[in-house]
């Protein structure tokens, strides 16, 4: 693949992204975008977006339901396993 | 809590993990697969500690799929103990992280079912096609992919994004917070989901246009 439309890179751009494309296409998305600059600004929004994303959506169970988590399944599975025995 | 059978699952421990002569923290020298087996012996502790590993990321995937926490906090109850009663079920055929997101995600999507009776307010599918479709180069895109992440990621941003992944179908939501956020690969999230490479990779992609067009959206006073 010597050349590719933007068409076509932007939709290798998740596995372009992901460092999973073929090494031919990898580096003719890479040679495309860096003459093409509207390509290239869309690739960058799109790999900060997704990384934003990411960031926007990570969270930790609360403190207070971890230890109610830890009860609740100890109870239960307790109370399982001693239907299971008789 | 350590059950009867503490002694053997510290005896595992040492002969998966342990170098020298001091003992390694089970939770660090057990594997994933280890603690399965040992919980399919009837080890609580090994639960217990799997609980422990598991439950942010649970959680996680539960609030993002659900967008509730009381929500999300049934789905990972109900998620863990599937785990402890279908442990023997596990084969090893897929990963145990594979497994447990498995579990999760339909825990999840049962939960959603059973809430249907509330009216569907986000995207169907032909709408995240559109606007994967429709997202195309606008030039000129906005300087904002330039900042770091610090500088825009404020509350207001991080609630912008949750509602527009709120708005994804349940099967592209999925894969984002799988794919994502939980920085599974293309093969596990395919064997999470029961779907094939080629989809993830599709639902992903169409998913991150999508998100990319809000957040310019965002940018451009859109909100």
């Amino acid at each position: 693949m010597s050349q590719v439309s933007c068409d076509k890179v932007t939709a290798h751009l998740a596995d372009y992204l992901d460092g999973s494309l073929d090494e031919p296409t990898r580096v003719a998305c890479h040679q495309h975008l860096q003459r093409c600059a509207p390509c290239q600004a869309f690739f960058e929004s799109y790999a900060k977006a997704t990384c934003l994303c990411k960031k926007a959506l990570l969270r930790s169970a609360p403190g207070e339901f971890a230890e109610r988590l830890k009860i609740n399944l100890r109870m239960q599975v307790t109370r399982w396993q001693s239907t299971r025995r008789r | 809590m350590l059950g009867p059978h503490q002694g053997g699952l510290k005896a595992a421990a040492r002969g998966e993990g342990s170098h020298g002569s001091q003992d390694p923290a089970p939770s660090v020298a057990l594997s994933d697969t280890a603690l399965i087996s040992a919980i399919q012996q009837g080890h609580l502790d090994a639960f217990e500690l799997l609980v422990e590993r598991y439950r942010d990321r649970v959680y996680r995937l539960a609030y993002g799929m659900t967008h509730t926490a009381v929500d999300a906090e049934d789905v990972v109850q109900d998620t863990f103990l599937k785990i402890f009663r279908y442990a023997k079920d596990f084969r090893g055929e897929s990963s145990p992280r594979s497994w447990i997101f498995r579990i999760a995600v339909n825990t999840a999507l049962m939960r959603l079912r059973q809430q249907r009776r509330k009216p569907w307010v986000g995207m169907d599918e032909q709408d995240v096609q559109y606007a994967a479709k429709n997202s195309g180069i606008v030039w000129p895109v906005g300087v904002w992919a330039r900042q770091p992440d610090d500088v825009l990621l404020n509350r207001e941003l991080s609630e912008h994004i949750e509602t527009a992944i709120r708005g994804l179908p349940e099967k592209y939501r999925a894969v984002v917070l799988l794919r994502d956020v939980e920085g599974q690969s293309n093969e596990e999230t395919a064997q999470s989901l029961g779907i094939t490479v080629a989809t993830v990779k599709s639902r992903l992609h169409r998913s991150r246009l999508y998100v990319r067009q809000a957040v310019e959206k965002y940018f451009q006073g859109g909100r």
